[in-house]
């Protein structure tokens, strides 16, 4: 059905949309609305397909039904986003390289959802396990923490220079090492995206505009790490004559000569200069607060800061892309709520301006303005309205920092992922929730087909202080910061 | 005659009723192994159309007043005695598309080769419609005339209760009836 809707929020993929139309290529939103609309047994979780006795679909109008094997409505919901869980637990420690850490969690796991002895509660339990799992596993991700200045956004792509993009996860060291040895070469520009930011280059784009970006023809050539590397990018590179190298197998000499030949096929065409750059200050990790003095902490007590948000998740194309993520910032910080954030939401915020220190005076209520001040005076580092804690992959060092922040200031806590896709933003937002953090999911919480799933988990995570939450349960920015504000009281 | 009933509250978009009529209808297979390598791609007579919030299966609707019989200059388009509904002749089509043209749901369209047009006709001579049959939620139903009025008067009797139900005044009809943004009730 024609329905228009924006797609992005980003200047420069919202300019390659209509590029890509033009030149017959087709972009995430392009896929996504092609499908819509999207079977409904899928989103919410309510069909199963592991044997080959179905597929099997809960029919939600009916009471009565189950699968073929004779698991209930609640029993395929919580197997179904168990699953999803498991497969983020999986990426989030073959990224940290700690795969036989966690591999006992995610066997469980996998084998209580193929297995029929456990109600919907004991697989949720078992999510809730391999969530954590995941994340400890994930811990071991080491990134290299000082605060520094960059530019986000498309417009850190420079129209005369060979641009080589980072996408995607890869070892913080190695990522440093490759960012290091390509900017020794003269002529080349290193941009990152979905991952590769930790190598503390400019951040260019989140996961939704990695082809958008391509679009631009400014991408020269592309040095892909092992996650959030997806695969319509690999295709469109391709098509493009775009050379894409893996980590593993890097020859830094080939990728520049075939990038070289890009460049030059390229040259006057490319639309790199058509975009302005943001400034972003970011990098912010616990070691930032490390040196803190008593008086110090006591100094931004003053504040009047009323709480701490941490915003992190991915893109979803269900929602205008980093639109819900700037709305949900955009509420937080008027009401005096700190706001930390990772992932593709901290490239999002970082584009939108959100981590440029001259601009605190515009974006924040009074309590974070008083507190990006007094932060400023004590570590010396020129502030912005959201601190930046780096990709997807260091959420545990921001939730550390989150819970410092709070902690020491006596504040309360919250999560939000607005913008929640992919396995390992899932796995990563049940496992702040384990940490004790009422967290906010969106643009669809995939337990929704369940009577009592969401009710279910949120039994479990109560033990724990934590809680999650859908669209379902709540439905708009000022309704999350309501209940933010009101932890603390 | 009794005709095909669409509930949009129970559609889940999932297309069941898409697949078992373009294999069942326009393949030779009648597989979906088979079909779906077929030279000619088979053309679902039903299209399911919607946003993210509401999705319904479309048809032909076997009108009454149908405006493909009167724009058809080759009387392929007919109404059959039989049963009253809005049949094709497919050897009589020239490929004029006039019918796609005034269609209101978009029913007539053209097939996979791109010469006639292709529509749907209720599975005629059969005891159950494909897309009836395959829907899993009961979003698809035969419904005869008799069963048309009673679905009114049991809406129309809801709607005015639920009105009555729910004194405030502030909220759209349409929320007060239940319909979420999401999933619809």
């Amino acid at each position: 059905m024609l329905r228009i809707r924006k797609k992005t929020l980003d200047k420069a993929t919202e300019h390659a949309l209509g590029q890509a139309a033009a030149a017959g290529i087709s972009l995430p939103f392009d896929r996504y609305e092609e499908q819509v609309p999207v079977c409904r047994f899928g989103q919410m979780g309510l069909d199963c397909k592991v044997c080959t006795q179905g597929p099997c679909r809960i029919n939600p109008f009916d009471q009565s039904n189950g699968t073929t094997c004779g698991r209930d409505r609640e029993g395929i919901v919580a197997a179904s986003f168990l699953r999803l869980v498991a497969d983020g637990a999986v990426a989030s420690a073959s990224v940290a390289g700690s795969e036989a850490k966690a591999a006992p969690a995610i066997l469980e796991a996998i084998s209580a959802a193929n297995e029929g002895t456990l109600p919907a509660a004991g697989l949720l339990e078992k999510a809730v396990d391999v969530a954590a799992a995941g994340f400890e596993a994930l811990s071991a991700y080491e990134a290299n923490g000082s605060v520094r200045t960059v530019e986000a956004g498309a417009g850190t792509l420079k129209a005369d220079k060979i641009n080589i993009l980072l996408l995607g996860a890869m070892p913080a060291a190695k990522a440093k090492e490759i960012a290091d040895e390509l900017m020794s070469r003269p002529g080349v520009n290193v941009v990152a995206a979905a991952g590769g930011e930790v190598a503390g280059v400019p951040v260019a784009g989140s996961y939704n505009s990695q082809e958008a970006l391509l679009v631009t023809t400014a991408v020269d050539g592309i040095v892909a790490g092992n996650a959030c590397v997806a695969p319509g990018l690999i295709s469109l590179a391709a098509k493009q004559g775009v050379p894409v190298m893996p980590v593993a197998d890097l020859d830094i000499s080939r990728l520049l000569d075939e990038a070289d030949t890009h460049f030059r096929r390229n040259a006057g065409r490319n639309l790199a200069a058509k975009f302005q750059p943001a400034t972003a200050v970011l990098g912010f990790s616990p070691a930032t607060f490390a040196s803190l003095s008593s008086a110090q902490w006591s100094s931004l007590a003053g504040s009047g800061l009323k709480g701490v948000a941490l915003v992190g998740g991915c893109n979803n194309t269900i929602e205008t892309q980093d639109a819900a993520v700037v709305r949900q910032t955009e509420e937080l910080l008027k009401n005096d709520i700190l706001v930390i954030a990772t992932g593709c939401a901290a490239a999002a915020l970082a584009k939108a301006g959100y981590m440029d220190p001259d601009r605190v005076d515009r974006l924040a209520g009074k309590g974070v303005r008083a507190f990006v001040s007094a932060l400023s005076q004590a570590t010396g580092i020129h502030t912005p309205a959201v601190l930046g804690a780096g990709s997807c992959w260091q959420a545990p060092a921001a939730l550390e920092l989150a819970q410092l922040i709070a902690g020491k200031m006596g504040l309360p806590l919250a999560a939000a992922m607005p913008e929640v896709s992919r396995p390992a933003g899932w796995s990563v937002a049940l496992a702040i929730a384990v940490h004790g953090v009422p967290t906010y999911v969106g643009p669809v919480l995939p337990l929704d087909g369940g009577l009592e799933s969401v009710q279910t988990l949120n039994g479990i995570l109560e033990g724990r202080g934590g809680s999650l939450v859908g669209p379902g349960q709540i439905g708009d920015p000022e309704a999350f910061v309501a209940k933010v504000l009101s932890r603390g009281s | 005659m009794p005709e095909i009933m669409v509930d949009p509250s129970r559609c889940m978009a999932c297309r069941s009723c898409e697949v078992a009529c373009g294999i069942n209808r326009d393949s030779v297979t009648k597989t979906v192994a088979g079909a779906f390598k077929e030279p000619m791609r088979p053309t679902p007579r039903v299209s399911v159309q919607g946003n993210e919030s509401l999705s319904l299966p479309v048809q032909c609707r076997h009108c009454e007043e149908a405006l493909c019989l009167d724009t058809c200059p080759t009387g392929a388009l007919y109404r059959s005695a039989d049963d009253n509904r809005v049949l094709f002749d497919d050897n009589r089509c020239i490929g004029c598309w006039m019918c796609v043209g005034v269609c209101p749901f978009g029913a007539v369209k053209p097939n996979s080769a791109g010469k006639v047009a292709i529509k749907c006709d209720a599975c005629f001579g059969m005891e159950q419609p494909f897309c009836v049959e395959a829907c899993p939620t009961g979003a698809l139903a035969l419904v005869d005339v008799e069963g048309m009025r009673q679905l009114s008067k049991r809406r129309s009797g809801g709607i005015v209760q639920t009105l009555l139900a729910d004194g405030s005044k502030d909220s759209p009809v349409y929320l007060r009836l239940g319909y979420s943004r999401r999933g619809g009730q």
